[in-house]
């Protein structure tokens, strides 16, 4: 089960399990919001490739733009650790969940 | 007393749908196996998303093959040794895939191409054997 939405702040909240099949849900969410800026993983507990192809290409597109990239909050150790392995830790803005 | 010491060699099996929407059930099934066996729940993540990068390229690369695609589970020395099995016309070796340059500039970074690259870095061990038309792609994984 995966859930994306806009918080009361414009943090965009990420819950549950961002896999294959639930990606093109997250991508339609982010390409629909104009300047996407912080990411809260605090309660996303699961990310795939298919999931990092969606933050990727996020990024890139506000980057073209001129715009300041993502900046993911809350992120537990297991994404933590996928983010270092993909190299994400290099080219995103990362907060660890303090959990 | 109870022991909750790993049920060693315990196998659990099952075919899953051809279909990316076949991963919750897998998700789930990889989840039972833990708590039957007791394997170390600091590996469950680790070891449910090596299957689904596995079985999702299956699904993508081989999308004529037949309607499931096999899955056994084993306790073993501690951690699990995982194996996915497809029919394919033609084998696609995931050992062979070249390593994702992690290194490049985002500018540089092409979308996708990391879902092997992710397994490679997770498992201990990788193995793929192609025998009579079937691909069984095998890794292990442990605690620590």
């Amino acid at each position: 089960m995966f859930e994306i939405e806009m918080g009361d702040d414009g943090v965009i909240i990420l819950a549950g399990r961002l896999d294959t099949a639930e990606s093109p849900k997250a991508q339609a969410f982010l390409d629909s919001v104009p300047e996407p800026r912080v990411l809260d993983f605090s309660r996303l507990n699961y990310i795939s490739s298919a999931g990092l192809a969606v933050l990727l290409k996020t990024q890139k597109h506000l980057m073209q733009k001129g715009n300041a990239g993502l900046k993911l909050v809350g992120v537990n150790r297991h994404i933590a650790d996928i983010f270092r392995f993909s190299g994400f830790d290099r080219i995103f803005e990362i907060e660890a969940s303090n959990a | 007393m109870a022991s909750h010491d790993q049920q060693a060699g315990i196998t659990q099996a099952h075919s899953f749908r051809r279909s990316v929407q076949s991963l919750p059930a897998i998700a789930e099934f990889v989840s039972r196996f833990f708590d039957r066996t007791h394997v170390h729940g600091s590996i469950l993540s680790a070891v449910q998303l090596s299957v689904e990068e596995l079985f999702s390229n299956m699904v993508k690369y081989n999308p004529d093959g037949p309607e499931s695609i096999f899955l056994r589970l084993t306790a073993a020395n501690g951690g699990v040794r995982v194996a996915l099995t497809d029919h394919e016309k033609e084998p696609f070796d995931v050992t062979r895939v070249s390593a994702a340059d992690t290194s490049l500039p985002i500018e540089a970074r092409p979308i996708g191409k990391l879902g092997i690259h992710l397994v490679r870095e997770i498992v201990d061990t990788l193995e793929f054997e192609h025998d009579d038309g079937r691909s069984t792609i095998t890794f292990t994984k442990h605690p620590g």
